[in-house]
């Protein structure tokens, strides 16, 4: 039985996590290197860049590893299932990215549509905020939704566009699962008092950035921003 | 082959054409079908695990256009590259993109992980083909061979490496065609230098599995 000892570090370098160095070539360099569109002096000073470097040469493995996959019989089947599901994105989409950094939403939308309504629809994620859920959501149809906690109280807010001009929020007040009515909510410099169903829901125009503080009478209040911008 | 300087450009100022849009989301389904093809063969996954996984197929397919869309300082740094450059370029980033994102979706969603990963096999079906002096003599001689990588021992061997063993390592990986006069050349060492670095490699790993 033969093995070869290149092929074992190979797999090694494609498994490890290497740390990349501040001399690194940023990755368009490096695509261009294993492309050979560098002039000579360039294709030199990354060749010996990689000699001395374990995250650049990991890079080019898994480039390299890439080659292979091309060459790989395609499944239609799959590749159709695929595409089914890439087809959903409307030719002049609206990309929407909401990221959670703490108490802070930033939504933005790149580009224009005539038909912003149902467009942003198809881009609202169906996820109950997972941390991955908020990341781009282009293809699921319903809203976002973030739980939280203020004290003992559960804390649920929808964040719902539903024109180019308008958004809507709703929050939702329970404690032990009995909606706490009379919460708090500034939006700027606007009231609101939760519903005895423990809801308030109101419209937003799309612009701007808004402060929200939640105010429960017995515990901490939550500070947070929504941000929309193009 | 599509001229992704135009689909990615149009695709960016959303000025695409429909036609051109729905032939870059059909090429994007291929090389994403070829990578889940490809990671079920490499670590024989079954057919229920990949099931489970295609009922993420909409969060990969997601993630993907994703960063082709907000990766803008790469596309941006390719795009004095002509239309032929482009493509070369651009699909080598896209396959090693999907690549990696299939990847940490299929250790993120717990179908493989990180010591599977490790620890699969290998196949050298080539094994015949490398030039003798890189190969380890195990026992039976035959050229097919499946050796279970044992990544603790890599991760030991590794680190037992010094600077001139670590750039012949890098070398050769980076060339994967190289001899040991052309890895000579390329690191300023003498020939012999270099068949003592590789044979003490040899050895220094077969001690160590022993």
């Amino acid at each position: 039985m033969k093995t070869n000892i290149f092929k074992l570090l190979e797999k090694f370098y494609l498994d490890k996590e290497f740390e990349p160095t501040e001399n690194c070539p940023d990755e368009a360099t490096l695509y261009k290197y294993v492309c050979s569109c560098l002039d000579r002096k360039k294709m030199e000073k990354v060749k010996k860049h990689i000699i001395e470097c374990d995250y650049c040469l990991k890079k080019i493995l898994e480039i390299r590893e890439s080659d292979e996959i091309e060459s790989v019989k395609e499944n239609k089947e799959l590749t159709n299932k695929i595409y089914q599901i890439l087809k959903n994105i409307p030719q002049n989409f609206i990309k929407l990215k909401i990221e959670q950094q703490k108490d802070e939403f930033l939504i933005w939308s790149i580009g224009e549509s005539p038909i912003f309504k149902p467009i942003i629809e198809s881009l609202i994620p169906t996820a109950v905020a997972p941390s991955y859920g908020l990341g781009l959501l282009m293809f699921k149809q319903d809203k976002i939704l973030r739980k939280t906690k203020i004290g003992n109280i559960d804390v649920q807010i929808a964040i719902v566009p539903v024109s180019q001009k308008e958004l809507k929020i709703s929050f939702s007040f329970t404690k032990n699962e009995v909606p706490q009515k009379d919460i708090r909510v500034k939006i700027n410099d606007k009231e609101f008092l939760s519903s005895k169903e423990g809801k308030i829901e109101t419209l937003l125009p799309v612009k701007d950035k808004y402060k929200i503080s939640i105010l429960p009478q017995t515990s901490n209040q939550l500070d947070f921003n929504i941000i929309l911008t193009k | 082959m599509l001229n992704y300087k135009k689909i990615i450009t149009d695709l960016l100022s959303n000025k695409i054409d429909q036609e051109s849009f729905e032939a870059f989301k059909y090429d994007l389904a291929a090389r994403i079908s070829k990578s889940i093809s490809y990671y079920k063969e490499k670590f024989k996954i079954s057919d229920n695990l990949i099931i489970s996984f295609e009922s993420y197929l909409e969060d990969l397919v997601q993630e993907i256009f994703y960063i082709i869309l907000t990766s803008k300082n790469f596309l941006t740094q390719i795009q004095q590259l002509n239309d032929e450059e482009y493509t070369k370029v651009f699909s080598k980033w896209l396959n090693t993109t999907i690549r990696n994102i299939t990847i940490n979706f299929l250790i993120g969603k717990k179908i493989l992980n990180k010591i599977e990963l490790c620890t699969t096999s290998l196949y050298f079906s080539s094994a015949s083909e490398d030039p003798e002096e890189y190969q380890i003599d195990i026992d039976d001689g035959t050229n097919f061979v499946e050796e279970v990588v044992d990544y603790s021992l890599l991760e030991e061997f590794f680190s037992s490496l010094d600077d001139d063993e670590k750039k012949v390592v890098r070398t050769k990986l980076q060339n994967p065609n190289f001899k040991q006069k052309d890895i000579a050349k390329q690191l300023g060492f003498s020939e012999a230098k270099v068949t003592r670095i590789i044979k003490r490699l040899i050895e220094k790993y077969k001690k160590m599995k022993k």
